[in-house]
C-alpha cells in the first residue's frame, strides 16, 4: 500500500519512448515455457466463463479439458464451446477427477467464497473472478487461503494486465500528467441486466445481480474494476465515500439501482467521480486522470494522452498517431506503436485485439509456467473489491462511509 | 425492439404481443414481464455478438482469423460449435458442387476485396474444393494450402439467425421478426396485427411480396459491393470455381426455406452458379420445400413458388 514514488520511477524511465518499440507484437501465441501443456477446468459457463473458455483456447500450450456448471443449459453450451471437455455438475466432481492442474472461476460473485476454498485446498492454480466476494468477511477469507495456497492465485482485475494500461501507466508514472487533478471513471450500457429464464427458480438464480442480498450494486459489480486502475496508478486508495443512486429507467420493481453516481475521497483531497448506469450508453466504460500537464483517457481496448497547450513536447510525440476527438486531439497509446508504425499498421482507432480478459488469463498462465506472482494479487482484489462495497453501501444508503483498509 | 451493428450490417430484432410463456413467481413483480422481453433480446443481441467476434475476418483475436494466419497443414483446434458450423459448410459446398465454399475468402484477397495487395496468380495454383480438413474426433482444424482463407459472410449471419430463432422459441417467444442488413431475415409466427410477416424482393419495377410464416429468408446481390480491377468493376460475390467475381445476368436472388443458413447460403450459390436454381426447382437438391426468385437483367423475373406465399407487386412502369 505505499505510493508510489513517482520520481524514482521516472530516473528508470528516461528513455520510455525508445521502450514502447520493445513491446512485443499482441499478435504473438507463443508458449510460456510450461512443461506440459496446462490442463484448466473453467467453473461457471454463463457468459463471462464461455468468454474465458474461447480467450483460453487462444493461449499457447493451454487446454481446457473440463467445464462445470450446475446449470444444466450452461454446461451444455459450455461444453459445446470446447474441444472435448469433460462436464461436471459439482466442482467437488470436477477437482475429484484429477484432470485439471488450474481452474478458472466465473461463477455469481456471492459463491466465490465457497468455490475458490475448494480449489485453493484441492491445490490447483485459480483465476478467480472480480470483485472477489460481495461482503468484507469474504474477502478476508479467500485472501487468508490464497496465502496458503500452493498453485497461483490470480484475481481478476484486468486493467493490471491489460498492455495499454501498463503502457499509459508509465506516462502517469513519468510525470507525463504532472500534478494530478482529479480523477473520473464511468460504464454507462443500455442493458436491462436481466437474464431471462422460463423457470422461476433458475431465473432467481440466475438473477443474482438483482437481489441487492447477493449483489454488490453497480458501483461494487463493475465500478471494482475500474477503482483498482486508479489505486494501481495512484497507489492510493480513498478514504470515503459518498453516493447515491435510483431506479431511472427499468422500472420493473426491481430495488438495485439502475444508475449510480458516487464521489470518492482520498487523503490529500483528491477525488474521484465515478458514475454507471444502465440507462445509457453514451461513452461506454473509461477512466480519466486529469493532471496540469496532460489528461490520460483509458477505454480498455484504446488510450489516449491529451496533452495541454503549454506542456513540453517529448521526441517521441513527432511519430504518435493522434485522433480528433471534437475541440480535443488524444495521442494514441498503444503498445507496440513503433512497431506497428514500421508496418504502416499504425492507424486511427488501433486498439489491442484482444479483449481485457484474455491479457489477464494470459498473465496468469505466465505466471504459472515462471512460477511467479500474477499481476493482480488476491490481496490487490481484496482492496478494491472492498472499496466497490464501501461505494455500494454509499449508493444504497445515500451517506457517506468510511473506507477502512486497515490490515488489509 | 433492439437494434445493433454485427457482421458488417444493422441487425434487427423484435418480439410481438409479448407472448413469453409467464414464468411462475417473477422476481421483480408483475411488471417485470416488459424486462423480461428485452432480457431475451439482449440475450440474443449477445449471441449474434459472440458469433460476431469468432467469425470476423476483421478482428486478430477471431477463430477464423487464427485459422487464416495458421501454416497449411497446421492443425488449429476448434470447440464444437465451430465444427459444426464447418460441417453445415461443407455440406452446402457438396450440395452445390462449390458454388458455396467459404474458402472463398482466399479469393477476395486475391481479388482486392481486403486490402490492395492483390495478387490473383497467387492463389491460381490454391485446390479451393480441398481447401480444409475438419477432424471432429481432434476437434481441429487443418489448411492444405498457407494461402487458404476462410470468409463465412455468405453463411455467416444465416446461421446466427437459426440459432436467434431456436433460442426465441426455447424462451417461449412465438411471435418475432429477425434481419441481418435485411439480407437475412426470419420470422417467427405473426406480426403485430396478426398478418402473416412480409419482405419484398426485387425493385419498384418488377417486384415480388413473400410471407413469411415460420420461414426464413436470404438475399444475395451480384453488384452490391464492388471493387476496381484495372478499370473493371467485380463484384463480391466469388466464384470458387472460376476463381473469379460472379458473373451473369441475374441480379438479385432470394431463397426462402426454414433454415436462414441454408436460404442465405443457396441465395449466393445461386449467384455463381444459376443452374441451382432449376436442381433445388426440381427435387434434385434433397431440402425441405422452399421458394427461389431469381431477378435476371434481361429476362425479368423467375420464381419458383410451390408453397403458394408470394404475390406480385403491381408495376410502377
Amino acid at each position: 500500500m505505499t505510493e508510489v514514488d513517482r520520481r524514482t520511477f521516472m530516473g528508470h524511465a528516461a528513455g520510455f519512448g525508445a521502450a514502447m518499440a520493445l513491446v512485443p507484437t499482441l499478435s504473438a501465441f507463443g508458449g510460456f515455457g510450461l512443461n506440459q501443456p496446462l490442463r484448466v477446468g473453467v467453473i461457471g459457463v454463463g457468459r463471462q466463463g464461455r468468454e474465458i473458455m474461447g480467450e483460453l483456447g487462444k493461449i499457447a500450450d493451454v487446454n481446457v479439458v473440463a467445464v462445470c456448471d450446475e446449470d444444466e443449459r450452461r454446461l451444455a453450451a459450455g461444453l459445446r464451446r470446447s474441444s472435448g471437455a469433460k462436464g461436471y455438475a459439482t466442482i467437488g466432481e470436477l477437482l475429484a477427477s484429477g484432470t485439471v492442474d488450474a481452474v478458472a472461476i466465473a461463477t455469481p460473485t456471492h459463491t466465490h467464497r465457497e468455490v475458490a476454498q475448494e480449489c485453493i485446498k484441492a491445490g490447483v492454480h485459480v483465476y478467480l473472478e472480480c470483485p472477489l466476494a460481495h461482503t468484507r468477511e469474504d474477502c478476508v477469507a479467500i485472501a487468508e487461503m490464497a496465502r496458503s495456497a500452493r498453485g497461483v492465485i490470480a484475481a481478476g482485475l484486468q486493467g493490471r494486465s491489460n498492455p495499454v494500461y501498463t503502457l499509459a501507466r508509465g506516462f502517469f508514472l513519468s510525470d507525463s500528467v504532472r500534478d494530478l487533478v482529479s480523477m473520473r471513471g464511468q460504464e454507462h450500457l443500455k442493458t436491462s441486466w436481466v437474464t431471462p429464464s422460463n423457470d422461476a427458480a433458475r431465473k432467481e438464480a440466475l438473477n443474482w445481480k438483482l437481489d441487492p442480498s447477493r449483489s454488490n450494486g453497480l458501483a461494487g459489480e463493475w465500478g471494482t474494476h475500474q477503482f483498482d486502475v486508479f489505486h494501481w496508478y495512484t497507489g492510493k486508495y480513498p478514504a470515503s465515500v459518498m453516493g447515491n443512486g435510483g431506479v431511472r429507467f427499468w422500472k420493473d420493481g426491481r430495488t438495485v439501482h439502475d444508475t449510480v453516481a458516487c464521489t470518492m475521497i482520498f487523503d490529500d483531497g483528491a477525488t474521484l467521480q465515478y458514475d454507471a448506469t444502465l440507462a445509457n450508453s453514451y461513452g461506454g466504460k473509461y477512466e480519466v486522470f486529469h493532471g496540469t500537464n496532460a489528461a490520460i483517457k483509458l477505454g480498455w481496448s484504446h488510450g489516449w494522452m491529451f496533452k495541454e497547450a503549454d506542456a513540453p513536447t517529448q521526441g517521441w510525440e513527432v511519430y504518435a498517431n493522434r485522433q480528433q476527438f471534437h475541440q480535443d486531439e488524444g495521442i494514441t497509446l498503444i503498445a507496440g506503436a513503433t512497431k506497428l508504425a514500421e508496418q504502416g499498421k499504425l492507424k486511427d482507432g488501433i486498439g489491442l485485439p484482444h479483449p481485457a480478459v484474455y491479457y489477464a488469463l494470459e498473465d496468469w498462465v505466465k505466471a504459472i509456467a515462471s512460477k511467479g506472482a500474477p499481476a493482480c494479487s488476491i490481496d490487490e482484489a481484496v482492496r478494491a473489491t472492498v472499496v466497490g462495497i464501501a461505494a455500494n453501501e454509499a449508493v444504497v444508503s445515500g451517506k457517506a462511509v468510511d473506507i477502512d483498509l486497515g490490515n488489509l | 425492439m433492439i437494434a445493433f451493428d454485427a457482421m458488417g450490417c444493422r441487425f434487427e430484432m423484435m418480439i410481438v404481443n409479448d407472448r413469453v410463456q409467464e414464468t411462475g413467481r417473477d422476481l421483480f413483480s408483475a411488471s417485470g414481464f416488459e424486462s423480461e422481453s428485452q432480457a431475451i433480446l439482449e440475450e440474443m443481441r449477445e449471441l449474434v455478438m459472440d458469433w460476431h467476434r469468432r467469425l470476423s475476418v476483421f478482428e486478430e483475436g477471431s477463430i477464423v482469423s487464427r485459422i487464416n494466419r495458421a501454416k497449411g497443414g497446421e492443425h488449429i483446434e476448434i470447440d464444437q460449435d465451430m465444427c459444426g458450423l464447418l460441417k453445415q459448410c461443407e455440406r452446402y459446398r457438396v450440395m452445390t458442387d462449390g458454388a458455396f465454399n467459404i474458402a472463398s475468402g482466399t479469393l477476395m484477397r486475391a481479388l482486392g476485396f481486403r486490402d490492395l495487395d492483390r495478387d490473383r496468380k497467387r492463389v491460381e495454383a490454391v485446390d479451393l474444393e480441398r481447401a480444409i480438413v475438419t477432424d471432429e474426433r481432434t476437434g481441429t482444424v487443418c489448411k492444405t494450402h498457407d494461402l487458404i482463407e476462410l470468409d463465412f459472410g455468405a453463411v455467416a449471419k444465416g446461421f446466427v439467425i437459426d440459432l436467434v430463432c431456436d433460442e426465441l422459441s426455447e424462451f417461449g417467444v412465438e411471435h418475432a421478426f429477425v434481419h441481418g442488413g435485411t439480407s437475412s431475415v426470419c420470422a417467427i409466427g405473426r406480426d403485430g396485427s396478426d398478418q402473416a410477416w412480409t419482405m419484398r424482393v426485387g425493385d419498384e419495377q418488377d417486384g415480388l411480396v413473400v410471407e413469411l410464416d415460420g420461414m426464413s429468408a436470404g438475399i444475395s446481390e451480384v453488384g452490391s459491393r464492388v471493387v476496381d480491377d484495372e478499370g473493371e468493376q467485380r463484384g463480391h460475390v466469388m466464384d470458387p470455381r472460376r476463381k473469379e467475381s460472379a458473373s451473369g445476368d441475374w441480379w438479385q436472388v432470394a431463397c426462402v426455406h426454414p433454415s436462414a443458413a441454408f436460404a442465405d447460403a443457396m441465395s449466393t450459390a445461386m449467384c455463381v452458379d444459376h443452374g441451382l436454381f432449376d436442381r433445388i426447382a426440381l427435387g434434385q437438391i434433397e431440402t425441405d420445400a422452399c421458394v427461389l426468385i431469381a431477378f435476371d437483367k434481361k429476362n425479368g423475373m423467375r420464381v419458383h413458388d410451390p408453397i403458394g406465399i408470394t404475390r406480385r407487386v403491381e408495376s410502377k412502369k
